[in-house]
């Protein structure tokens, strides 16, 4: 049977999965009764939806699957011990964060009464409403891009219901696909706006238990597919018997140096954006206490998110192996998502029958999309806050515990609702300017740039040498970051496109180096600038002790 | 009670013409998954001009992705009313642009509902 045959069913499983996301969020709707429980839930968030939250919006297409399936189509198996300590030093750092934002913020009220996300905190450390503003103006761009990455992935994976479509006037996108993943959005966006933060923690619990079922189906087929794959890779690869340093150190055979640069620059990369990201700062906050966010099973750290993202990656490391040793193309693209599906598909209907293919398929599929959506649903929200919170509200009130308390009227409700529209519309454009690139790895490692831009004067806040009269350094610190992460990664996106409108392999693999370091480039920027700009006295006083 | 649903009468026009027009995409849209054999004809957009069963199956196809598309794009037109709804409600007032706007759109759904479904007939009598 064909994928052209499951079409209908595929089509009817979204609208049953939205029918189902719809009717979850918008039970929530009436709990939403102010500016705060639209943005931060409430105070009475469970574990296991903290957990089931956290997972599915970091296990995205972008900054998740994507990433990972194309590290193994590009560095094979073994690159697995690094790639999942990017996850664990990610976990322990925002751990940190967690413990050292509850110790700061003893000074201005405790968290659980302030409940202060990223750009609050900014704000208040340096009592600076233009850092928080600035702070919320970096997210607001790393959010947008992410949530465009996501719905360019989406429409990949969309391509398998749709093979044939026409495409979208100027770039390599499926017309229909598009217009379903936009159609999707919308519909999320009903409960977006009705339920807000509340609808999306209760969709994402449904939407990870999806996830895990195609991380299963795929899992499955991986193992199954061990001798094939297993055998072949060492042709692409170095494995084990060539050596284990080998292997662990050089497993594309392009030399040390080069993976070694790969894996420093992405234990920077992976290690350092949770601490710079809002929606974790938003769901810390929703739990209102470390005994939720730090909990020994489903907390940040937890046993069951290590083991999970443990899982996550080793399957999609392998299902980028498969793909490699069955493909001629040297260079990774996300149509890797929609062959991943089919090759499912195809092995499952002839190794147990047409119907366990279809149904293996289908839910690899919804799936997919399920990953896509838990992410596009949660950053929409996030995205929102900063926008409407800490942009067009940042010299009102210092945190979002107090705008709300003033907001007696509910106008400021009303409003928050008509921002959180605004993002999806935003989106839709910058995915379309998105789609004139011939590949999104880089526009994703580009959107969360802007992340590292807050890390130096948060790392100083969270450390408590921030105050008053370290504010001009803060704010020029991130300013110059946010301008330093657009400069550079322009250049980067077009020199990686002329190398893939070449077809040079070599030119590309060089300019993904710069991929990777700039991120970390731009956090050198912004510590070099914090560091000028710190004020002298200062600075020569925390010299001295 | 009339004053209050007065007040909200753009909100709940603009809601419920985004929703119909979800609906009119749906329905326009599965019509294109049912059908696989359209995408020469969409792809060079053109009709087919003979009157045979095949032809007129693929043109229905044809006329159900254009009102898909043209659902859509108003779709998200009624979502940017909704959202100036929103902030004149919170504003204070509900200025009368987007009332009519509200209005036009919630009557533009029907139409579009209309036209799928029309589509979608026309389509599974080919089809079948």
């Amino acid at each position: 049977m064909s994928n052209l045959d499951i079409q209908p069913i595929l089509a009817f499983g979204i609208l049953l999965m939205l029918g189902l996301f719809l009717i979850l969020a918008l039970r929530q709707a009436k709990h939403v009764t102010s500016l705060f429980n639209y943005h931060l839930y409430g105070d009475d968030l469970q574990e296991s939806r903290f957990s089931g939250s956290l997972i599915a919006s970091n296990a995205s297409l972008s900054g998740a699957f994507v990433l990972i399936l194309y590290y193994g189509f590009l560095y094979g198996p073994w690159a697995f011990p690094f790639v999942w300590l990017f996850w664990l030093i990610t976990q322990l750092t925002s751990t940190w964060t967690i413990n050292r934002t509850q110790e700061v913020m003893e000074r201005y009220g405790g968290w659980a009464n302030n409940r202060a996300t990223l750009h609050e905190f900014l704000g208040l450390v340096y009592k600076s409403p233009r850092a928080r503003l600035y702070g919320g103006v970096l997210s607001l761009c790393a959010y947008l891009g992410l949530i465009a990455a996501e719905i360019v992935l989406a429409t990949h994976v969309l391509a398998y219901l749709f093979p044939d479509s026409a495409r979208v006037p100027f770039t390599n996108l499926s017309l229909a696909p598009f217009m379903v993943i936009v159609a999707v959005m919308l519909s999320i966006l009903i409960y977006n706006v009705l339920s807000g933060f509340r609808g999306t923690v209760q969709t994402d619990f449904a939407q990870w238990l999806i996830m895990s079922a195609m991380i299963l189906i795929i899992a499955v087929f991986v193992v199954a597919e061990w001798p094939v794959w297993g055998s072949k890779y060492s042709a692409f690869f170095n494995a084990p018997t060539s050596g284990i340093a080998s292997a662990l150190f050089n497993p594309d055979k392009q030399g040390y140096m080069l993976y070694i640069s790969f894996c420093i620059s992405n234990m920077i990369f992976w290690g350092l954006w949770w601490p710079g990201a809002m929606d974790q700062w938003q769901r810390c906050a929703a739990a209102r206490t470390r005994k939720l966010s730090l909990h020994p099973v489903w907390g940040t750290i937890g046993i069951l998110p290590v083991a999970y993202f443990g899982i996550l990656t080793f399957i999609f490391l392998a299902a980028g192996v498969w793909i490699r040793v069955n493909t001629t193309e040297e260079i990774p693209n996300p149509d890797f998502l929609r062959v991943l599906i089919t090759n499912v598909q195809q092995w499952t209907s002839s190794n147990v029958g047409v119907i366990a293919g279809l149904l293996f398929g289908a839910v690899v599929f919804w799936g997919l999309l399920c990953a896509a959506m838990s992410t596009i649903d949660s950053y929409v929200m996030t995205a929102s806050q900063s926008f409407f919170v800490d942009i067009a509200h940042h010299k009102e009130g210092s945190t979002l515990v107090d705008l709300s308390a003033g907001d007696t009227e509910k106008k400021r409700l009303q409003q928050a609702r008509a921002f959180t529209i605004f993002i999806p519309l935003i989106v839709i454009a910058l995915a379309w300017i998105f789609a004139f690139a011939s590949d999104v790895y880089a526009l994703i490692y580009f959107s969360f740039s802007f992340m590292f831009a807050l890390l130096p004067p948060l790392f100083a806040g969270l450390k408590g040498w921030a105050d008053e009269d370290a504010r001009r350094a803060c704010e020029y610190s991130l300013l110059i970051g946010g301008i330093s992460s657009v400069i550079g990664f322009a250049i980067i996106i077009i020199k990686l496109e002329a190398a893939f409108k070449a077809n040079d392999a070599a030119a590309t693999f060089y300019w993904y180096q710069f991929v990777y370091w700039w991120p970390t480039a731009v956090t050198v920027i912004g510590t070099v600038v914090l560091w000028l700009a710190w004020p002298k006295r200062k600075r020569a006083a925390e010299g001295r002790t | 009670m009339i004053e209050s649903l007065r007040r909200t009468e753009s909100q709940l026009l603009a809601i419920f013409a985004g929703c119909t027009f979800g609906i009119g995409f749906v329905v326009a849209m599965m019509v294109r998954v049912f059908h696989n054999g359209t995408a020469p004809a969409l792809h060079s957009d053109q009709v087919i001009s003979d009157f045979g069963r095949a032809a007129l199956e693929m043109n229905a196809a044809a006329a159900a992705l254009r009102v898909a598309i043209v659902s859509i794009l108003l779709w998200l037109f009624s979502f940017v009313v909704l959202a100036l709804a929103f902030i004149r409600e919170a504003g204070g007032s509900d200025l009368r642009v987007i009332r009519f706007l509200a209005r036009t759109l919630y009557v533009l759904s029907f139409i579009a509902v209309v036209a799928a479904v029309s589509a979608a007939v026309f389509f599974m009598m080919f089809h079948l």
